[in-house]
């Protein structure tokens, strides 16, 4: 634990503060008035200034901005416009169900991403390395909502194979509780989105890890490795795949967190009751707390991820905590 | 003794010739390299940048890229073609016999793995070894290589460009090797460094007993540290021999003028370089090679390749590859004008 670590912890945490001060002052600038929803123009002025009082949005705005952080403080996001129900606790659910899906596709996608970029790259020139350049180019720039659509179309539909969305069969589970996640409902359920993010996500990993490996075949320490009469294999996994793993470790931490913010496009199409499908009711139903704590999360975690991209490019190249 | 030194050779090369295959075409790296390396040898292979040193040392290494072709010759190590083993005998046979000192340490050692780590590696490539024998061996390397043995745990960017050479050299002495091969290996250090560096290499040549030969642009190092020299040219081996003797005498006016273009510290004497430069490899050429820049080059230096003449000599034998060669002696002493020179990339 040396300066570095401590700089670092301190750069994360005031990234986040500012985030969560810009998200305050932001949802106030907005046009309209978010309290609208909640206290109707049609009530009686004296009940609107009631419940004005009762939601403390009488006081200046310094004052709601220390509660707020206060608030923030011992996790308390307030109530949900629409439900009426603690944000954090609706958020809860919702966010373990995003979990599941994004991280072991995520973690699938680099795994295997890697490896075949790291075997493609080091025998340049194959069949197999141009068609996979290609498709994942294409894949790449392919929206992914289109992508889930032609899946859902094909397997879904005219195979009859997957469900076409919803995390378990409506009616299945009444209560949704930890149950249902050990289903192989469930497990049917996931499958296709899984399989779509995971292809989606392969495209990154392969193509960096195949240029990275490229330019580590030149290496000097290469040929000393080959000359020391390690085979191909030790060669290859030991020190090209060892030193091109640098950009992959530094990408997938900060990649969880974009992902779940993604997860928006591919939860609405699979109807896959997440983070990112909450989001879009709230915002739909101009529930701001619900948004805001929706947003703060995503920051956090994507804050969390650089920080963790950090500690593993220390793990990983010794050179960088020494400066 | 001549059947002797022929059953002593540890790495004998015959016919070597090697192509690196460009779009343009065939580009000739290596063209008929002849040599013996005796065991307990010390010697000098000198060149300019880009006559072929670097491609004969991959070539023995079995490193070559791709596109570099043996097109036809033997490596002999103890007898055995190296070209012809299969893959497994041949991987085996890296490092536990033939071991290299490369140019650049800071390059060659892997920046993010440690020293000692490096070095055990090696040896694990070969045979298995313990942890225990493992740190023992790396202390062992160290001290020999004059670097003190805790630092095997530090990361090649921890260490100085000293420091970094040592450390390579004890990679190379880890098997054992009985050769040596190493390929400027003190180009990017300061002479006083250098100076210990060779000590040092001599000292554990001496103890250990492997062979080494030592490429380098500089005749001065191999003066003091070979026993004998071998001088490439456009990648064929032009003279070799004796290191004294081929320094007070060359017999390849190519050799003649490499020792004119070293400057002498102390001494009025101005060192005067070859005018022109090397052909293209990617021509084809009959004769000599280095023919368009040679002062003595007549028409049948263009037209046919010189043989390898070998001559007996005090100090064992000597080879050239001139067919103006018995001009040489009368030469040697016109070629510190350097209008002689000139004349010739005039024509």
């Amino acid at each position: 634990m040396s300066s570095f670590w401590l700089r670092r912890l301190w750069h994360s945490a005031l990234t986040l503060f500012t985030m969560l001060t810009l998200m305050f002052f932001m949802f106030r600038m907005l046009p309209g008035d978010p309290t609208a929803t909640v206290i109707s123009p049609a009530l009686y002025p004296k009940a609107q200034e009631a419940l004005k009082i009762q939601f403390g949005l009488d006081k200046p705005l310094w004052e709601q901005y220390l509660r707020y952080l206060g608030n923030l403080a011992t996790l308390d996001f307030g109530l949900s416009f629409h439900t009426g129900r603690p944000v954090a606790e609706e958020i809860g659910g919702r966010l373990l169900n995003t979990i599941l899906l994004v991280f072991p596709s995520m973690i699938a996608a680099y795994v295997l991403g890697s490896f075949v970029g790291a075997i493609l790259g080091w025998k340049r020139g194959s069949k197999t390395e141009a068609i996979l350049v290609f498709v994942s180019t294409a894949l790449q720039s392919a929206p992914v909502f289109w992508l889930s659509m032609i899946a859902i179309l094909f397997f879904s539909i005219k195979l009859d194979l997957f469900p076409v969305g919803h995390i378990v069969t409506p009616g299945m589970f009444p209560d949704e509780d930890w149950r249902m996640y050990f289903s192989l409902d469930f497990l049917h359920h996931l499958a296709l989105p899984f399989l779509i993010n995971t292809i989606y996500n392969f495209c990154f990993p392969f193509l960096l890890m195949r240029s990275s490996i490229l330019a580590t075949v030149g290496e000097e320490y290469i040929e000393l490795a080959r000359m020391k009469g390690l085979t191909e294999k030790a060669v290859l996994y030991r020190h090209a795949m060892r030193n091109s793993l640098l950009p992959i470790a530094t990408t997938l931490p900060m990649t969880l967190g974009w992902a779940v913010a993604g997860s928006v496009v591919i939860e609405t199409v699979f109807s896959w009751p997440g983070l990112g499908l909450l989001m879009v009711e709230a915002v739909g139903h101009s529930d701001f707390p619900m948004v805001q704590a929706a947003f703060l999360l995503i920051a956090a975690l994507t804050v969390a991820g650089t920080l963790m991209a950090d500690l593993l490019y220390s793990i990983l190249d010794p050179r960088i905590v020494n400066h | 003794m001549r059947e002797q030194q022929e059953n002593a050779a540890v790495l004998r090369v015959r016919g070597l010739n090697v192509d690196y295959q460009t779009k343009k075409g065939a580009a000739k790296a290596l063209k008929d390299i002849d040599f013996a390396i005796h065991a307990g040898e010390r010697v000098g292979l000198v060149g300019e940048s880009g006559c072929g040193k670097s491609t004969l040392l991959k070539t023995i290494m079995g490193v070559l890229p791709k596109n570099g072709d043996v097109t036809s010759g033997r490596i002999e190590l103890d007898g055995v073609n190296l070209l012809e083993v299969d893959d497994e005998t041949r991987r085996k046979a890296r490092w536990a016999e033939v071991a290299m000192i490369t140019q650049s340490a800071l390059n060659a050692l892997n920046p993010v793995r440690r020293v000692g780590d490096q070095i055990i590696e090696a040896v694990r490539a070969h045979r298995p070894i313990d942890k225990q024998e493992a740190n023992a061996l790396v202390h062992r390397l160290f001290e020999m290589v004059g670097v003190a043995p805790e630092r095997a745990r530090d990361y090649p960017h921890q260490f100085s460009g000293g420091m970094r050479q040592r450390a390579v050299i004890a990679m190379a002495l880890a098997l054992s090797p009985k050769m040596i091969v190493a390929d400027e290996p003190t180009t990017a250090l300061d002479v006083i460094v250098q100076d210990q560096i060779f000590a040092r290499l001599r000292e554990l040549q001496a103890e250990n007993q492997f062979a080494l030969i030592l490429v380098t642009h500089d005749l001065a190092l191999v003066a003091e540290n070979c026993q004998r020299v071998m001088v490439m040219y456009a990648g064929t081996l032009v003279e070799s021999g004796p290191t004294e003797e081929v320094i007070a005498a060359p017999k390849h006016p190519y050799t003649i003028g490499l020792i004119n273009a070293v400057s002498v510290l102390g001494s009025d004497k101005q060192p005067i370089s070859i005018p022109g430069s090397p052909p293209d490899l990617m021509e084809k050429i009959d004769g000599c090679r280095f023919a368009q820049r040679c002062p003595l080059a007549t028409s049948i230096c263009k037209d046919q390749m010189p043989e390898a003449v070998v001559i007996a000599s005090p100090g064992g034998e000597r080879m050239v590859r001139c067919h103006h060669w018995q001009q040489a002696e009368d030469f040697a002493l016109r070629a510190s004008n350097p209008d002689v020179w000139q004349s010739v990339s005039a024509v």
